[in-house]
């Protein structure tokens, strides 16, 4: 179903960090990297999302060896694989200095890839290699695909490295989803900061929503459906959740 | 209204003077049959049944009869609280019980269905018709209703105000029996700073102040002290505010919530751990530390295996936190990682360090999960940790004297949760309808069938097969409304009932909750009372304010 349509030597331009030697001293599993998100109409007027990095409207990935953040706006979720290799997911409300913590629940290897890196190993082997070229000390492995049935095509760059997105484009019809990495962070305490800064979040089960629906903040909520639905991380300019596995 | 009542009047004259009803009728005059004559055959099962319960209640009777001065009998006192244990929970948990036995169900009794007496508990808080577990606890532990969401304090309070505290905490039970130089012990498959376990130690306008970075800055402020702190301060708070009382702290507690006792720092964590940093306290204080520190004969446990190696004989003192929140559904529990007791588990344990008191014990048990099941609209598990609750409290029963222990069993409140017609006699209880006479489910009006069991709200269906963590519904979208259950099996662990009205949590309900009592006071339950009657029963049978 996947062809590719087009190969392209040249690669997007990318605005974050090329520094080599400050990338090539870091490791795939301790890092934050900063996403730019642009949703246009081929022919309408373009729709930015969170640019500067200062911005609370970022939209982020931190990643540990055992927890993934990611930030968008003012929502933001946490993901914590335990030691019995369950994950547990909290949703953060920055707006509201609050938590909503979810049940550990079993989680395979695609969902798991999924959450840290956006596309798994498994999903992004399905695609077809266009080219891989190196860049700074990376490797950067280019993909391309087109959908005839559902009119959608797509162009993935891949930091193999890092397994990290460095470019995920995807058209259909008169629609653009292109989000593209600005900057990486590998400073620790910076990473640390973004984790704990919600750990200190007054946290609520979600289990005890239900002797607690006086409170304000839940109330609003969940009139909101905002803390029913799990998501990926990964979000349309609207703040909706977009689940790549169904676009390609 | 005086016509009828000179009418009542006449009558009972004639029949005083002509001795109505005094079985020395002429055949011609017969008013009454003999057993022997009735058209009903006595050997009947039912009727058996019937008339050998008639001989129980009355040897019940004579049994309180014979104890000359009641008031005081019981040196100790169990109360076990199913939280959201509602009687429509009691029918379908007995049912599926029984239906484990291999027996068709319905016939069966749970442990304390077969308690001598039995009444009626109006659950409503003083500001709401609807209950929650703050204020129904504090009613049943103190003997005054209050508002919702609050602890050990009476209504005068303003929820959430630290300031209002003051001059409007109660005495508790508990504290009662302390302060008499009994045992004491909670015990909670919720967190051990729960609302329910909560109401029996800690005074607060807030019961979502269960450690010190759940309050609000003004509230530390002003002085107010958080749950946990408040149940290893105990001993020096019950102190305090009564002069001259020198008491010793309560001897087990056991159940869930290491999160409000251990610091904000990864450094404490526990060998289970369900978060990065397990603790929450923002003031850095370790409270296990502090209780151990206070208590050198006792024991900090936080597993199975430092459970199991507790000897009751020789333990005087146990604080068990196995979880880092609310402990395992039972049904779930075998998936914990460091193990978990079960509740009857604790129940057995903690009567058996407690009993080694001569003057007695108190000991309150809460099976806290049965409430949550139904927030996530999950029978299975609501049933099941029910079914454990009654084990729980057979282990009480086989481990005390009827003679001087008061057992009383009943729910803080009810929950929406209903059993629907017209299903056959014996039908699985987690099942879809099936009529009498039937092998076919009953359809409904949109050609789908329907399960016996449901709920009015909630997130309502989900099917997640062999899941036994109720919660996992939470994190799915809302699927309240008809579903086509054709092909679904709904007996499994995962399966969520249908809810009528779509809400993020299923509710409470306000209708009454029942109370079982067997021991001495056991004849005060019965009829339909206010909640807070509860204490007072307790109070009387154990003579816990007696010491004037």
């Amino acid at each position: 179903m996947k062809s590719i349509l087009t190969f392209t030597l040249l690669f997007v331009v990318f605005s974050f960090q090329t520094n080599a030697e400050q990338a090539c001293k870091t490791t795939k599993d301790l890092l934050g990297a900063h996403y730019r998100f642009v949703n246009s109409q081929v022919n309408g007027q373009e729709n930015s999302q969170a640019t500067p990095m200062n911005s609370a409207k970022l939209s982020s990935l931190w990643r540990t060896q055992q927890k993934v953040l990611t930030i968008n706006g003012d929502q933001s979720i946490t993901w914590f694989k335990l030691s019995n290799g369950l994950v547990k997911k909290t949703a953060h409300f920055d707006n509201f200095k609050r938590s909503i913590e979810y049940p550990a629940k079993p989680m395979n290897d695609d969902r798991w890839q999924q959450i840290r890196q956006f596309i798994p190993n498994s999903q992004k082997q399905s695609l077809s290699l266009v080219s891989i070229k190196k860049e700074g000390c990376h490797q950067h492995e280019l993909y391309q695909w087109h959908n005839e049935e559902t009119k959608l095509q797509g162009k993935l760059v891949w930091n193999a490295d890092l397994n990290l997105v460095v470019l995920l484009s995807m058209i259909q019809g008169d629609q653009q989803n292109h989000w593209q990495l600005e900057n990486i962070e590998y400073d620790e305490a910076i990473i640390a900061r973004a984790f704990n800064q919600r750990d200190n979040y007054q946290a609520t089960d979600f289990a005890d929503i239900g002797d607690n629906e006086s409170d304000p903040f839940l109330i609003k909520m969940i009139n909101l459906g905002f803390i029913e639905h799990g998501a990926s991380g990964i979000y349309n300019a609207n703040g909706e959740n977009m689940p790549i596995e169904h676009n390609h | 209204m005086k016509n009828f009542k000179n009418t009542l009047i006449t009558i009972a004259t004639v029949c005083s003077l002509s001795a109505c009803n005094n079985g020395e009728n002429s055949a011609t005059n017969k008013n009454g049959l003999s057993e022997s004559e009735l058209k009903t055959s006595v050997t009947n099962t039912w009727f058996a049944q019937g008339e050998k319960a008639i001989t129980t209640a009355e040897a019940n009777w004579q049994n309180v009869k014979d104890i000359a001065d009641p008031k005081g009998k019981a040196k100790n006192i169990i109360l076990f609280v199913g939280d959201g244990m509602g009687v429509s929970t009691l029918t379908a948990a007995r049912i599926l019980e029984g239906q484990g036995k291999g027996m068709l169900g319905e016939e069966n009794r749970l442990s304390f269905e077969t308690f001598p007496f039995s009444g009626f508990a109006k659950t409503y808080n003083v500001d709401a018709q609807t209950p929650d577990s703050a204020g129904t606890m504090t009613a049943m532990m103190s003997g005054v209703k209050t508002d919702a969401g609050v602890l050990g304090v009476d209504a005068d309070i303003l929820r959430g105000d630290c300031s209002s505290v003051a001059g409007n905490e109660m005495s508790t039970a508990l504290e009662l029996a302390e302060i008499a130089g009994k045992s004491t012990g909670v015990i909670s498959t919720a967190r051990i700073t729960h609302a329910t376990p909560a109401a029996t130690y800690a005074k607060s306008a807030e019961r979502n102040w269960e450690d010190v970075s759940d309050m609000p800055e003004a509230a530390i402020t002003a002085g107010c002290e958080d749950i946990a702190s408040q149940l290893v301060n105990f001993e020096a708070n019950l102190e305090a505010r009564n002069s001259g009382v020198d008491v010793d702290g309560i001897e087990v507690v056991f159940g869930g919530g290491r999160r409000h006792f251990l610091p904000k720092d990864a450094a404490f964590n526990s060998i289970d751990a369900a978060s990065s940093v397990e603790g929450d306290r923002t003031d850095s204080r370790d409270l296990t530390a502090e209780w151990k520190t206070a208590y050198s004969d006792g024991m900090y446990i936080d597993d199975q295996a430092s459970f199991d190696a507790i000897n009751p004989e020789t333990t005087t003192r146990v604080l068990g936190l196995f979880n880092e929140s609310h402990m395992q559904y039972e049904a779930d529990r075998a998936n914990d990682v460091a193990g978990e007791p079960s509740l009857s588990e604790m129940t057995s344990k903690a009567i058996n360090i407690l009993d080694n008191n001569e003057k007695g014990f108190f000991l309150t048990v809460e099976s806290g999960r049965i409430d949550h099941a139904h927030h996530a609209g999950n029978a299975y598990n609501a049933l099941n940790d029910t079914i454990e609750f009654a084990k729980a409290v057979q282990t009480a029963i086989d481990n005390t004297n009827p003679e001087d222990t008061l057992i009383i069993v009943t729910a803080d409140h009810s929950h929406v949760f209903t059993i629907a017609g017209y299903p056959k006699r014996g039908n699985p209880i987690l099942g879809k309808v099936v009529g009498v006479g039937k092998s076919e489910a009953s359809l409904a009006k949109d050609g789908m069938p329907y399960t016996t069991l449901g709920y009015t709200n909630g997130n309502g269906y989900q099917n997640l097969g062999s899941e036994t963590n109720a919660d996992a519904t939470y994190s799915l979208a809302n699927g309240a409304g008809r579903v086509d259950l054709t092909n679904v099996d709904t007996t499994t662990p995962g399966f969520h009932q249908e809810a009528l009205v779509p809400l993020s949590s299923e509710t409470h309900a306000g209708e009454d909750v029942a109370i079982f009592a067997s021991g001495p006071g056991a004849h005060l339950v019965t009829g339909t009372n206010e909640q807070s009657l509860i204490f007072h029963i307790m109070n009387y049978a154990a003579n816990l304010t007696a010491s004037e």
